[in-house]
């Protein structure tokens, strides 16, 4: 069951490394347009805003594992080890129950925009439930992440030597 | 409740959580969650802090952070980055202190294609200071450069962290990068001649490296084939936005592409650098978004509870001048800066000092410069600047904490005498973005 949940991971930043090769090829292919031809793609900017977006959420989860969420340790560094283990587990714990929070009111608001049949302001609407939604797969996902360190060990933020070592 | 304790809770509470070992991200989103909690009463308040979270990363004006560190990694991975500094180092000749010059400049070039000051400083750590040890060159002109070099990338474009800044402060990203151009040369203008002063009063700690005569041919070469291609990359991002043809995000946009086609030009494009190159970009950027997200309600709650207002009032009421309040304001960073994430120290004291930079009709452009210098001088500040830390891990074992202090202070000194000029003339950069923006 863990390797699948770590294959979604893997292919959630598949797709972000994805969209943000797309939108570095679209921003540039605009440009040139614009000043070669005097022709714009309209949707690039909006395109471009909700890449950002998809990065941000679907992402989240994999970096997570990955133990990129960077935090401030020289503190946690001190502790002995006997005590710094279960802080972690705590802190893990803490953090799957604030994103599983977060993820529910996520829900809601696209439960809220699909109700309402909200679209996005812009050249080129979209259904706004589409937004909280992806938010709401980030956060779940990653929620999942850190409850699965606060069971496991292991501590949700890179180490000094993991940012000496890149 | 007074303002000065609202804020004092606020800030203490966050403080508290990052003390804990929770991510930055989660700490600022535990604080905004639990003020929603307090003064709004929960419920559909959270639903408007998803949305919230939404309309802060969905930013066209963010969307050159993840461009720019592409384009660093893609220069990084492909090895051209250390290929420039080659062609440097070709160029220094017999300058005296030329190792401690090339690790500088070796250092911000990896600080800005790598997108992290603390790696930059492990690798180079790590690299080069056994070398610079064994040529006879003293600690502190071997630890001084490569923890002073990230203050120079942070200054001189691409900076990823000067786009984030302009974001936050709701400034204009073209005019940050370009007002950065001055202080940046100032800085690396004073490194060098602090570097070359030292090897001149002491040769004995920088002795001359034997170093083999190159012709100006073959310098030549070096330098069209190695190191102006990759400044032609970092100009022309740089003269888009000055003259007006692209936005930031466009720019930003090319220069990644140019710096693919350079790797296809040189033979090393691959799929491997194409990977490891997203996975780097990725990294920082979802970990910056992350951040960002969290940080908007944050600020909401500052604003919501009455701390904002009241700690303007305060300000205020103080009565102090100009100048005294913009250095009480980076005193301030300093301090937050020895222990706490550039990014997350941007977030929390930009809501309060814009509006007070404006109050006080201090151009707010060059606030975001001077705390662009700052942000890195903290870092490195001692006792406990983070960059003091890493270098501690990198450099050969016997090397005492103390050595490292004393290595970083010269440069902590001349970036805090660059600021004192950029407040004492602040016209350095009104007066250069005027003319560019005119």
């Amino acid at each position: 069951m863990e390797r699948y949940f770590d294959h979604l991971l893997d292919l959630l930043a598949a797709i972000c490394g994805a969209i943000l090769v797309f939108m570095m090829l679209s921003i540039g292919m605009d440009v040139t347009a614009r000043l070669l031809f005097s022709y714009s793609f309209t949707w690039t900017l909006e395109g471009s805003e909700h890449g950002l977006l998809a990065i941000f959420a679907l992402g989240m989860p994999w970096l997570a594992r990955e133990k990129g969420h960077v935090g401030v340790e020289f503190i946690t560094d001190t502790l002995p080890a006997a005590l710094k283990a279960p802080l972690a587990r705590i802190v893990a714990l803490f953090v799957a129950l604030l994103l599983g929070m977060l993820a529910f009111w996520a829900v809601r608001a696209a439960m809220n925009d699909y109700s309402h049949n909200i679209t996005t302001f812009g050249i080129h609407p979209i259904p706004r439930f589409l937004l909280p939604s992806l938010v709401a797969i980030g956060m779940g996902l990653t929620a999942l992440q850190y409850f699965r360190e606060a069971v496991t060990g292991g501590h949700a933020k890179p180490s000094l030597d993991k940012e000496m070592d890149k | 409740m007074t303002a000065l304790l609202t804020f004092a809770i606020i800030i203490g509470g966050l403080l508290t959580l990052m003390a804990i070992g929770l991510p930055i991200a989660f700490a600022f989103l535990t604080v905004t969650s639990l003020g929603i909690l307090i003064l709004q009463g929960g419920g559909d308040s959270f639903q408007q802090l998803i949305l919230s979270m939404i309309s802060s990363v969905s930013t066209f004006a963010l969307v050159p952070i993840p461009l720019f560190i592409f384009m660093g990694a893609v220069l990084w991975h492909s090895n051209l980055g250390k290929q420039a500094v080659d062609a440097l180092d070709k160029l220094l000749g017999r300058l005296p202190g030329r190792l401690s010059l090339l690790t500088m400049s070796s250092g911000a070039v990896f600080s800005a294609l790598s997108g992290s000051t603390m790696a930059n400083t492990a690798m180079l750590g790590k690299l080069l200071m056994p070398q610079l040890i064994q040529r006879g060159y003293s600690r502190d002109l071997s630890m001084g450069p490569i923890m002073a070099a990230g203050g120079l990338a942070m200054l001189i474009p691409p900076s990823s962290l000067a786009v984030i800044l302009a974001t936050l402060a709701k400034l204009s990203v073209a005019k940050v990068l370009v007002a950065a151009i001055v202080p940046g040369l100032i800085l690396a203008a004073s490194y060098t001649t602090y570097i070359i002063a030292r090897a001149l009063i002491s040769p004995s700690s920088a002795p001359e490296a034997p170093q083999e005569r190159v012709g100006w041919k073959v310098a030549l070469k070096a330098v069209m084939r190695d190191l102006l291609p990759l400044g032609l990359i970092v100009m022309a991002v740089t003269g888009l936005i000055v003259i007006g043809v692209a936005t930031p995000t466009e720019a930003a946009a090319l220069g990644a592409l140019a710096s693919l086609a350079l790797c296809i030009g040189y033979g090393r494009l691959s799929l491997k650098l194409i990977q490891d190159s997203l996975t780097d970009t990725l990294k920082i950027t979802i970990m910056t978004l992350a951040i960002l997200a969290g940080a908007l309600g944050f600020s909401q709650i500052l604003a919501y509870s009455g701390a904002t207002s009241g700690l303007l009032s305060l300000v205020f009421a103080a009565d102090t001048g100009q100048t005294e309040t913009i250095i009480i304001m980076m005193l301030v960073v300093l301090v937050l800066g020895c222990f706490m994430d550039q990014i997350a120290i941007m977030l929390i004291t930009l809501p309060f000092f814009i509006p007070i930079a404006k109050a006080l009709n201090f151009d707010e452009i060059t606030l975001g410069v001077l705390m662009l210098i700052n942000l890195e001088t903290a870092l490195m500040t001692p006792p406990l600047g983070l960059l003091l830390l890493v270098m501690k891990g990198a450099a050969p074992a016997d090397t005492p904490l103390s050595d490292i202090y004393k290595s970083a202070l010269p440069f902590v000194a001349i970036n805090l005498l660059v600021m004192a000029l950029i407040i004492a003339f602040p016209n350095l950069i009104t007066g250069f973005t005027s003319m560019v923006f005119r």
